[in-house]
């Protein structure tokens, strides 16, 4: 009788364990084959995507929105209008100068200031905590783009795409310019948009402000003008 | 003696049992829970609709381009000083990123497998913009990271959980396309102790591939300055 009820209790077990298993495995078979249920990340993907679709269709539809107008303006008249087309080639290639560093510009925005500490180093301290490396100011230049700054310059230098700011030694070479401390970055933009980005709780400004060692400042600058290349 | 020993199998069997549910949970807990397939699908179609409007916006975009570009190309032909400003202003565009570029140079691929909910690109999200720096330290032409090319004002910049790039979100995979001296380019990148190295240490998988032809996507933005102006004279 006992033996009865030890087999009863233990087949009643066993579908449990049964029980127990199939959804893991049929969840598996779910999962890869996309049917009833899915996992966040899944989800999270997609959202990721529509994202950039978005911001891409935005982008494509300025872009056509620009080209219309400048095609408008071509075939208005009946003959080709070589001044109107000389201005706009001109206003073209301005902007065109402005990216690629061939101009003087000016404009408002911020400037931030980097130098090596002042404190004294004691035994046993790692002196690179002191002073100033080339990520440093890789990373606060990225910043400054992430807040939409339109043109950057690190010492009166401006920089462009394939700029490469490289450590050596006590300076920095930033393509064939040396800079030497203190760096001092200018970024001509929306100077409340650029303060508010550095300012901010995860940014790599703060990020350096408290927790290295050396010194750096931020300041809104009403007219930076940087000179060409 | 009988029942005694009936009980410890029924015990061993309701450890193993706990112990399955507990696991069970644990793993659906490491994929975030699950969630219905509905939404997806949702988002699904949503994204193919936009895939389509993507599309055709940039065979617009390609149309308007040509047409005012045989309209520029007619006019050149009749006057001097608009060809000798087109020739200008397409140099300028294809330096600054507005055009497709093909060339010679080097295809990297950054991959982690591990499936432990680690991510080495947020956790170091630097790395990349390391790997640029390098990139354009040994000559680099024209840089594209998963299809973004590389522009005076484009970011890599970790924003939540996933890296922007010029504005849009990205995770790895992440695919380099660099057009320049292959041979360079990879010496450099591969040289001891060099960025590779460095990338290897933060346990992403590097390959680098060279190619003869290779082609680099335009920048799709707008560009318009409205602040930086240039200086009167």
């Amino acid at each position: 009788m006992m033996k009865k009820i030890l087999t009863f209790v233990t087949f009643i077990l066993c579908i449990l364990v049964g029980a127990v298993f199939t959804p893991t495995i049929l969840d598996k078979d779910m999962l890869l084959g996309n049917h009833n249920i899915t996992t966040p990340k899944v989800i999270y993907d997609y959202q990721q995507e529509i994202d950039n679709l978005k911001v891409q269709n935005k982008e494509l539809n300025v872009n056509i929105e620009n080209l219309e107008s400048k095609l408008e303006n071509y075939e208005n008249g009946e003959e080709v209008d070589y001044k109107l087309l000389q201005k706009e080639l001109f206003n073209e290639n301005i902007i065109y100068d402005i990216i690629l560093g061939n101009t003087d510009v000016e404009g408002p925005g911020v400037e931030v200031l980097m130098s090596d500490s002042d404190e004294e180093i004691t035994i046993g301290d790692d002196i690179s905590n002191y002073i100033i490396h080339n990520s440093n100011v890789l990373k606060i230049v990225n910043e400054l783009k992430y807040a939409g700054a339109e043109v950057i310059a690190i010492n009166g230098y401006q920089l462009s795409w394939d700029s490469n700011i490289d450590c050596a030694g006590p300076v920095i070479y930033i393509d064939d310019f040396i800079a030497g401390t203190p760096f001092k970055i200018e970024a001509i933009g929306n100077q409340q948009k650029m303060m508010a980005t550095l300012e901010a709780d995860d940014s790599y400004y703060v990020e350096l402000s408290r927790f290295s060692k050396i010194n750096i400042s931020l300041r809104e600058k009403d007219n930076i003008v940087l000179k060409k290349n | 003696m009988d029942k005694s020993k009936g009980s410890t199998w029924i015990t061993i069997i309701c450890i193993i049992i706990g112990i399955m549910i507990a696991l069970q949970m644990k793993s659906i807990g490491n994929l975030g829970g699950l969630v219905t397939t509905q939404r997806a699908d949702e988002m699904l179609i949503e994204i193919n609709e936009m895939e389509k409007e993507n599309e055709k916006l940039i065979q617009k975009v390609n149309e308007l381009e040509n047409s005012i570009s045989v309209f520029e190309n007619q006019a050149a032909d009749n006057n001097e000083v608009v060809e000798k400003m087109l020739k200008d202003a397409n140099m300028a565009k294809a330096q600054a990123g507005y055009t497709d570029l093909v060339g010679p140079g080097v295809l990297i691929a950054l991959d982690y497998t591990d499936d432990d909910g680690f991510d080495p690109f947020t956790f170091n999200s630097e790395l990349l913009l390391l790997l640029v720096n390098e990139l354009n330290a040994s000559g680099a032409e024209a840089i594209s990271i998963n299809g973004e090319r590389i522009v005076n004002t484009s970011e890599i910049r970790l924003a939540g959980n996933h890296i922007n790039i010029n504005g849009k979100k990205n995770a790895y995979p992440f695919v380099f396309k660099v057009i320049g001296d292959s041979k360079t380019l990879s010496s450099a990148l591969n040289i001891r102790g060099g960025i590779f190295d460095l990338l290897e240490l933060n346990y992403i998988e590097v390959t680098l591939e060279e190619s003869d032809k290779l082609t680099v996507p335009r920048y799709n933005g707008t560009l318009n300055f409205t602040h930086a102006k240039p200086v009167e004279k």
